[in-house]
């Protein structure tokens, strides 16, 4: 006599299997040889990551060195150098680490960095203020997005080569946002605190957000963690 | 897994050969459905190997195998509308285990209990009781801590005895 314990075992291991013969079986590996005999070699990666932070790099500091530098707004030349290495370390780090396979811990450590980055920025604003309009900021918020959107748009395509969570995804748009991030502390001249968190820092993170949105609808090629 | 890694057949075939039929089981109890059980452990081996690159060595295959599994459920899943019962309207065959007495009444209606049961708590309750991994390893398949699939599980088997009343004591 069973114990119902054992009977729902059973019927557990039961319910819903139809067994297949060895020959419809092995006929369920024929993708996955045809794949392994195309690409005997695996592609780490961290190569991905690398592809992420040249581009990265092209555009933010590209950017940077191309537009016209203002000490404005800074409250000093020493913060202006730290925020401007924190923005760097944010996207150098965070273009890799955003794809690391396993635990949480890398995507924390971005997302940490990112806060950290963002908090010297506004600590070590100068808080001057240029006059213009207030909705003249627009400008700074779309010139980040601008130079993040190239990246953030092959983030996304990177991301389909494994089965992305979203904090993957978050933190991965928030160091190609960095780079805009950068551009614009070196450039812009306004230094009050409401500027820098509502055209510098928030366009990145609903940016970040964005990406997350759009990549559920896009199918991954493979569904490894 | 090392000599698969670095792309040879024979290793891919015996890790094959070794999680097929189990990792089958798997995504049929998680589909609901014989034909997407079928396409899912294709898709599942195929991005095993295309993604063979995130595996991080040492690491155990089988929780990082059933991780590409619930993931291609999942995805499957979004794109199709669970299926309480097979293809045909019916419910499967199960698998016959020597000597175990069958109950196809409960083995139905422990399947419907199943499908209602959230994806999260289906998901642990299948990879800890059909497939015997632990809660350690469970954790690691679903990027989750082990307390949070202990929890997991421990809704679901309370769901799962609700909607099992009168059926099973």
């Amino acid at each position: 006599m069973k114990t119902p314990e054992e009977r729902l075992d059973a019927a557990v291991r039961g319910a819903g299997v139809a067994p297949r013969s060895d020959e419809a079986l092995q006929a369920l590996a024929r993708a996955a040889r045809e794949e392994l005999a195309a690409h005997p070699k695996p592609r780490p990666w961290w190569m991905d990551g690398l592809v992420l932070l040249g581009l990265n790099l092209v555009m933010g500091v590209g950017a940077a060195a191309a537009m016209s530098w203002s000490d404005l707004q800074h409250g000093s030349m020493t913060m202006r150098s730290v925020v401007a290495v924190a923005w760097l370390v944010v996207m150098a780090v965070g273009s890799v680490l955003w794809l690391r396979p396993g635990a949480m811990t890398a995507r924390l450590l971005v997302a940490g960095a990112f806060v950290l980055a963002s908090l010297l920025a506004i600590g070590g604003a100068s808080g001057f203020d240029p006059g213009a309009p207030f909705f003249m900021g627009l400008g700074c918020a779309f010139t980040e997005c601008g130079l993040a959107l190239i990246p953030v748009g092959v983030l996304l395509l990177l991301s389909t080569r494994f089965a992305a969570a979203p904090s993957h995804v978050f933190v991965g748009a928030l160091a190609a946002a960095s780079g805009g991030a950068l551009a614009l502390h070196l450039h812009c001249s306004n230094g009050t605190v409401a500027h820098v968190t509502l055209f510098h820092l928030l366009p990145a993170v609903m940016l970040a957000g964005l990406a997350v949105l759009v990549r559920r609808f896009i199918r991954p090629t493979s569904f490894v963690p | 897994m090392e000599r698969f890694l670095d792309g040879d057949a024979r290793a891919f075939d015996a890790l094959f050969s070794r999680h097929v039929s189990n990792l089958r089981g798997y995504l049929q109890r998680l589909s609901g459905s014989a034909a997407a059980a079928d396409d899912l452990t294709q898709v599942t081996f195929a991005s095993m190997v295309k993604g063979r690159g995130r595996f991080q060595r040492g690491a155990k295959v089988k929780p990082w195998l059933y991780a590409i599994a619930t993931n291609a459920a999942r995805d499957w899943r979004r794109r199709h509308k669970f299926e309480a019962v097979s293809d045909d309207g019916e419910l499967p065959e199960g698998e016959a285990e020597p000597g175990v007495e069958r109950d196809p009444g409960l083995e139905k209606a422990v399947k419907q209990a199943l499908a209602q049961l959230p994806e999260a708590q289906r998901e642990a309750i299948v990879l800890n009781r059909y497939e015997g991994l632990s809660f350690a390893e469970i954790a690691v398949t679903a990027g989750v801590t082990e307390s949070a699939v202990k929890v997991r599980a421990h809704r679901g088997y309370e769901r799962l005895r609700e909607l099992l009343k009168g059926v099973w004591p």
